[in-house]
């Protein structure tokens, strides 16, 4: 089984710019999403993406819409399970209410104070 | 001729409307003075409306004659408000000079226009926002997070939908004559094309009987609908209104000549005002008030 590990505040960082630390805009998460689905391509024979969110701030609404619910809607075979970690309270409060818009449930797991939410696409 | 426009002792987003009935009946080439000498206080709202009104100015600069009680004017410079306004206005009277730091303002007025200026204001809101939120308003510590996302949704109406920029501005003060507790005010105005231009661009729209700004504002903030084909848009603003509820909060929005509003028990507001004097783009306002703890 191939894991693939993507930290998001490093992809925030490397994409959109150095000093930010809060996921906010519909430009900031598609290109935030644009990278994880390039690095999910990257790894040959991924089974398991885990996009970590531990280091992100905040996260608002038009984020995660861009990367969690796009994520999930548009899957990618070659991936076929996304474990979205490291989530807050605030995070997950996003990410409930753009899922529900989009008519879509995740299951969510809370380990370590900490909450995992997986999608499986296949 | 230039027409004088005074603005009220108190300016706030009713008061507004005041600036607002005659600014109405004039041409934008038509020249104006706003007259502020008598004004002695102004709300967030107040001061980011203000220089909207600039922004719809065609062809000659207005006038703004600036607060005689230093006390007003030196806030003013506080909050920024004279540093934009130099930009649009032709300025009459002293401006004080606004180096200090206010501790009231949680973020000076602040132009937005694009993507990078709602992460600036994110950025820098975060900082001061907890101690205030927590410590002032008795709110619980995830409300900080929810309070910036609010903030980031209302200023990226401005950058997905106006078409040109506008400003924000949040600050606490004691609401002594409604509410007589602390309350935090985020408003977030622009000049640009509003909701109801907005959603006629939206594809393959249908025309109903009914379509005026009124609708045009029940579609985008109550029901989540956006001008764009994407499922996922139009989730900010009710995004908004759903913490709004949380904290029993006010959250009203402005455009052209309506304005709706999700009033709280404290407020006598009424939700849906139509037939207001027309004023172009969107114009925010989120209140918080301190939690009562029983």
């Amino acid at each position: 089984m191939m894991k693939s590990h993507i930290d998001v505040s490093t992809v925030l960082r490397q994409t959109v710019s150095q000093s930010y630390t809060n996921l906010v805009t519909r430009p900031t998460g598609a290109a935030v999403r644009t990278y994880i689905e390039q690095q999910i391509r990257c790894v040959d024979n991924c089974t398991v993406a885990v996009i970590d969110f531990s280091h992100v701030a905040m996260m608002d609404f038009s984020c995660a819409d861009e990367i969690v619910a796009k994520l999930v809607l548009q899957g990618d075979e070659r991936c076929p399970t996304l474990v979205f970690s490291g989530l807050s309270e605030s995070h997950i409060e996003a990410i409930d209410a753009v899922l529900e818009r989009h008519g879509l449930a995740l299951v969510s797991h809370e380990a370590d104070s900490s909450t995992y939410i997986a999608a499986v696409m296949h | 001729m230039t027409t004088v426009i005074t603005v009220p002792p108190s300016l706030d987003d009713a008061t507004f409307e005041q600036v607002l009935d005659p600014l109405s009946r004039l041409q934008p080439d038509d020249k104006i003075l706003l007259d502020a000498r008598h004004t002695r206080w102004a709300s967030p709202y107040g001061l980011t409306a203000m220089l909207t009104i600039a922004q719809t100015r065609i062809g000659v600069r207005p006038g703004l004659a600036v607060p005689e009680a230093d006390d007003t004017a030196s806030y003013w410079a506080r909050t920024g408000f004279f540093r934009h306004a130099a930009e649009l206005y032709d300025i009459v009277g002293s401006v004080p000079r606004g180096k200090q730091t206010e501790s009231s303002v949680l973020l000076e007025i602040t132009s937005v226009a694009k993507s990078d200026d709602v992460h600036d204001v994110v950025d820098k809101v975060q900082q001061k926002a907890h101690a205030i939120l927590v410590n002032e308003l008795k709110l619980d510590a995830a409300a900080t997070m929810r309070f910036t996302m609010a903030l980031s949704e209302a200023c990226q109406n401005i950058v997905e939908h106006a078409q040109r920029g506008g400003w924000v501005a949040v600050q606490t003060y004691k609401w002594q004559k409604r509410l007589g507790r602390r309350v935090v005010v985020i408003a977030v105005c622009d000049a640009g094309i509003g909701f109801k231009q907005s959603l006629e661009s939206m594809p393959g729209r249908t025309r109903s009987d009914r379509w005026d700004d009124g609708m045009a504002l029940e579609e985008a903030v109550m029901r989540g609908v956006s001008r764009f084909r994407d499922t996922g848009r139009g989730q900010g603003l009710a995004g908004v209104r759903r913490f709004i509820g949380k904290w029993d909060g006010k959250f009203s929005v402005r455009s052209g000549t309506a304005r709706i509003a999700i009033v709280p028990s404290w407020d006598e507001d009424v939700p849906l005002r139509e037939g207001l004097p027309s004023f172009p783009g969107a114009q925010i306002q989120i209140t918080i008030p301190e939690r009562v703890t029983r």
